[in-house]
């Protein structure tokens, strides 16, 4: 059986145990190799693997082979596992240990240097709290330089919510950091007698 | 993900509209690319959402500094490690 019969098979709902073990023998090394690159460990590969093609099964129905090959498909949605992951991990992290193991490399004057100090970890114990896409983002765009459709690319997430997380980011952060807060919107009449 | 960008209020923040969305990106962008964007004109765009554009953009100045000083500062950090993900990890 090729691929193009178990992938019938599949939606068909015909012999689904070989079709799904001749898809999971076609794809696995590529989808491990893929995966491994992501986490850098073999027990968190395999396992999104596994996780990778329970989920195809699953949805084995949205796949259109018009729009794109099964591969790419099948690549998305590892992608989409391997982000599920680390959100899960994100939210145990705590991101202002990183600041004792890497330790600063300059050493200047001690109050400068104390001032400094207190806003890089406010500022990194900021992002150890935003959502996890606010952070991923925030430090795509500021810290590897990243434009917003290149993220938007990466993440396979439209730019304008690409956007609106780097804005909620920079809300927050600005917000925690300069404890300053935003003005309130003064009441606005609009044109239809509604105030906004 | 899509509904995220239609959340209203999160945590006391304005409900942005996607013209000041649009707004902050394209300052943000001018400013990384190294660019002095007139931040006058910018908020001459929408002159309605001034009071709450301003302390954004005026952000966007202090974090890109606050971002160089880090990278500079802790040059071998994988930004990472920031957010507490493996030091392995690829997005």
């Amino acid at each position: 059986m090729d691929e193009y019969e178990a992938l019938r098979k599949l939606r068909l709902g015909i012999d689904i145990d070989r079709a799904f073990a001749v898809l999971v023998e076609l794809y696995k090394d590529m989808l491990f190799r893929f995966l491994y690159h992501k986490c850098g460990n073999y027990a968190d590969a395999e396992e999104l693997v596994q996780q990778t093609f329970i989920a195809a099964f699953k949805h084995i129905r949205g796949f259109e082979p018009r729009r794109a090959p099964f591969s790419s498909w099948l690549t998305r949605i590892a992608e989409r596992q391997w982000l599920v992951m680390c959100r899960g991990r994100y939210r145990e992290a705590d991101a202002v240990r990183t600041l004792s193991i890497c330790g600063p490399v300059s050493s200047p004057g001690p109050d400068d240097e104390l001032i400094r100090r207190a806003r890089e970890e406010a500022v990194w114990a900021m992002l150890g709290r935003l959502d996890f896409y606010d952070a991923v983002i925030a430090v795509m765009h500021w810290m590897e330089g990243k434009t917003y459709a290149q993220i938007s690319r990466e993440l396979g997430m439209p730019e304008r919510t690409v956007k609106m997380h780097a804005l909620r980011a920079r809300h927050l952060l600005r917000m925690q950091v300069l404890v300053e807060p935003v003005p309130r919107q003064p009441a606005v009449i609009e044109e239809d007698g509604w105030m906004s | 993900m899509d509904e995220l960008a239609t959340e209203g209020f999160w945590k006391g923040m304005p409900a942005y509209t996607d013209e000041e969305v649009e707004l902050v990106a394209e300052y943000d962008e001018a400013v990384m690319q190294g660019g002095q964007p007139d931040m006058e004109a910018y908020l001459a765009r929408l002159p309605r959402y001034e009071h709450r554009l301003r302390p954004l953009l005026e952000a966007t100045h202090w974090m890109d500094d606050e971002f160089r000083r880090i990278k500079r500062d802790y040059p071998g950090l994988r930004a990472w490690h920031l957010i507490g993900l493996p030091a392995k990890c690829r997005l």
